[in-house]
């Protein structure tokens, strides 16, 4: 294989893992930026999309294209009762968040993933939960001359667009989405023109866990099966991207969780070059978390946040 | 003068004729090895992920081991012929770090980018669970040679096939050996640990029982961790139990057996899964534990060979038995244990199906994979058409014969008579 086609092979697939990992970011990107809770169950609630969808598959015959929408409704009520039950105590009825509410609220985010890890490890026994076979439309995977891609794949990547185009919409031209972004731009101030700021953070939050909830659906997708262990590769992906989009950016996370994806490919080619192949795996990997350190040291808004 | 010259003459003559010999002998011996010449048609990729470091790094390593022995071995045997050409095979493998989350990618990645023509699956049910749906998008057929569980083939891929007996009929070989007594009184207790596994194993060994028509009396599952059996023990000699199946890990296992032997449970047969397989468990246990019986994949001694597979009128394949063992010592300094053996015969029913499909079409090496039926060092191998699972290879039995461990089941692969009833449990 010439350089060329590994370079175009690699390139494809991370632009289109790049899109899943887009949006597997947006959710974060709300609850972080807009209530400055870090949300450490990132990657648990990431798993509870992908589990609803692979077990409702197995157990009852519900085409994934319906278990998506339950995945969705389950991470709302998750949102919900993490809001009710973890953060509305906490930052409820505080206008200005410290540091000392933002490490409570990081504590009882690893709380949640740890509980829901060790749920999800006991009922799966940590063996992996897939789609198996199922995949959209007749054929599972297409030839796009220089290299087979998965239907499911693709699929991933056009919900993906269509979900983050959805919640862009949502948050830039609505009320609510006006109320949200009104919030995270001063707290006080919002109250003060009569938005009731419990409200929405409790909209925000169930808002965020239901993408990511949804978002579940596409890592399936891409990875066909999953394992407890799938939250500790995502989550922190997810971070290094919102940080780089910039925090509370929709469209920033976005592009930025497709620009680590390319970088994932490129450098990937580059690391096979000079390692071997073997090895170039877990070192591309490595370049998304070189990239965060680098951004955080020069540019620390992130591509598409507001200076601080 | 004449005479010397005779004798120089005939001195020639003999170098020219025993030249002319060793030549044409060495044309022929060329021809034969060699065989046809087919053109050569270039490389068969073979792809796979093995556990190169974490949890199962040791049967990871055994296993591509046994791969790399498969793949000198038919490349040193003329490789394969496919539509006229001959083509060696050649593996490209990654390192999955025992971790199911790095398989599904690294699949695809051999699909997308090394363009490989068939798929092996990664060692242990779990990576093979990771893997299969992969394969399965991309209809790539995938071999099973370390996935026992019998559930991978119970989710409809249509492009997975496994080589080596699946978890239910662990115990089946063991069963049948009973049955062969022809011993009225066998009253068997089944005491397995409660984990998938050996679940499933207990739950094929229940419905083997019931068709060979043996007697069940007792049934336990006991939880992970367990180390006491005594109350366990005493139920089951009070339900009036002669023949004890069961067990679980090493550790339970050798518990299991001891506390029988300790507790004077007469017994004329002892089944234990994995522990009496290796050669701790003599050394733990010392008398008790001669006549006990373990199933096995594959041992070092089996008898299988050409001669065994011409009887049962079907084709061997590969290196024999003793040719295997010399050829892993050789390449790697150890001796094959089954992890090994069974990723070999994964390699040789690859080559085989994609011969007799006579192109490197998925659909059509699953379709020839179906119609195979072979017989390796690690075996017999042949597939149920319609799901993949292993229907042919039987587990062989192992019994602790005064310290030693003799292979006594099935017959073609035996190198021992069974001990039957185990004189010194049933006899004491």
């Amino acid at each position: 294989m010439t350089l060329m086609t590994e370079l175009l092979i690699n390139v494809t697939n991370g632009l289109l893992w790049g899109t899943v990992l887009g949006a597997v970011s947006v959710g974060l990107t709300l609850i972080w930026g807009v209530m400055k809770v870090v949300n450490l169950a990132h990657g648990e609630s990431i798993l509870l999309g992908s589990y609803i969808v692979s077990v409702l598959l197995l157990f009852m015959g519900v085409d994934p294209m319906v278990g998506m929408f339950v995945a969705l409704g389950s991470g709302l009520l998750l949102g919900l009762t993490i809001y009710w039950l973890n953060l509305h105590k906490i930052i409820g009825h505080v206008d200005v968040i410290n540091l000392r509410i933002e490490m409570s609220t990081l504590l009882e985010m690893f709380a949640v993933s740890i509980i829901l890890y060790n749920l999800y490890s006991f009922f799966t026994r940590s063996e992996p939960f897939g789609i198996g076979i199922w995949h959209l439309g007749p054929t599972s995977y297409i030839n796009i001359g220089y290299m087979s891609v998965q239907v499911n794949h693709i699929t991933a990547a056009a919900l993906s667009l269509g979900a983050t185009f959805i919640i862009y919409q949502f948050i830039a031209k609505t009320p609510t989405g006006k109320a949200i972004r009104a919030v995270m731009q001063d707290s006080q101030a919002a109250a003060l023109v009569g938005i009731d700021p419990v409200k929405i953070k409790m909209l925000t939050t169930v808002i965020s866990i239901g993408f990511t909830a949804f978002s579940g659906f596409l890592v399936i997708l891409y990875e066909s099966a999953v394992v407890p262990s799938i939250a500790y590769k995502y989550a922190p992906l997810a971070f290094t991207i919102v940080v780089l989009g910039g925090l509370g950016s929709i469209m920033g996370s976005y592009i930025a969780g497709i620009i680590i994806g390319g970088i994932y490919g490129v450098s990937k080619v580059i690391f096979s070059l000079l390692v071997g192949k073997n090895a170039s795996d877990p070192l591309a990997l490595t370049t998304a978390f070189v990239i965060l350190v680098l951004t955080l040291l020069f540019k620390p808004e992130g591509l598409f946040g507001r200076k601080r | 003068m004449k005479s010397r010259l005779a004798i120089s003459m005939a001195t020639i003559a003999l170098i020219i004729i025993i030249a002319v010999a060793v030549i044409a002998g060495a044309v022929y011996y060329f021809l034969m090895t060699k065989g046809p010449a087919e053109e050569f048609g270039g490389v068969i990729k073979i792809g796979v992920t093995v556990s190169l470091k974490g949890k199962y790094q040791r049967e990871g390593d055994l296993a591509l081991k046994g791969m790399q022995v498969a793949v000198k071995w038919v490349n040193e045997h003329g490789g394969v012929v496919v539509g006229g050409k001959r083509y060696n095979i050649s593996l490209v493998y990654y390192d999955d770090e025992s971790s199911p989350d790095r398989v599904p990618q690294l699949y695809s990645k051999l699909v997308e980018e090394d363009q490989v023509d068939i798929l092996l699956a990664p060692y242990s049910s779990t990576l093979t669970k990771a893997a299969a749906p992969v394969a399965e998008q991309y209809k790539k057929v995938i071999i099973s040679h370390g996935g026992a569980s019998d559930s991978i083939f119970q989710q409809g891929y249509k492009y997975a096939v496994q080589v080596l007996t699946p978890a239910t009929k662990y115990l089946r070989s063991i069963i049948t050996l009973l049955k062969e007594q022809n011993d009225p009184d066998i009253k068997i207790a089944l005491i397995y640990e409660n984990t998938a596994f050996s679940s499933t194993v207990a739950k094929g060994a229940k419905e083997a029982i019931q068709e060979e028509g043996l007697n069940l009396v007792y049934e336990f599952a006991y939880e992970k961790g367990t180390q006491d059996f005594a109350s366990i023990i005493e139920e089951a000699k009070a339900a009036g139990a002669n023949v004890l199946l069961g067990g679980g890990h090493f550790q339970d296992g050798v518990a299991l057996t001891q506390q029988a032997w300790q507790l004077g449970w007469k017994l004329k047969a002892i089944g234990i899964l994995v522990a009496p397989t290796l050669p701790d468990f003599y050394e733990t246990l010392g008398d008790a534990a001669n006549g006990v019986m373990a199933p096995a994949q594959w041992e070092i001694g089996v008898k299988y060979s050409p001669e065994a597979a011409q009887q049962l009128g079907i084709e061997w394949y590969g290196p024999t038995n003793e040719e295997y063992v010399q050829m892993f010592q050789d390449m790697f300094g150890e001796t094959p244990d089954y992890h090994a053996t069974e990723a070999t015969a994964a390699v040789l029913f690859a080559v085989k199906a994609i011969e007799k499909a006579g192109s490197l079409d998925s659909d059509a090496i699953r379709a020839a994979a179906s119609q195979l039926d072979i017989m390796t060092c690690f075996g017999r191998i042949k597939i149920d058409p319609a799901t993949g699972i292993q229907v042919a290879h039987q587990m062989v039995v192992i019994q602790w014969q005064n310290g030693e461990k003799k292979i006594i089941y099935p017959p073609e692969a035996a190198e021992a008579n069974p001990i039957y009833p185990a004189t010194n449990w049933w006899e004491r």
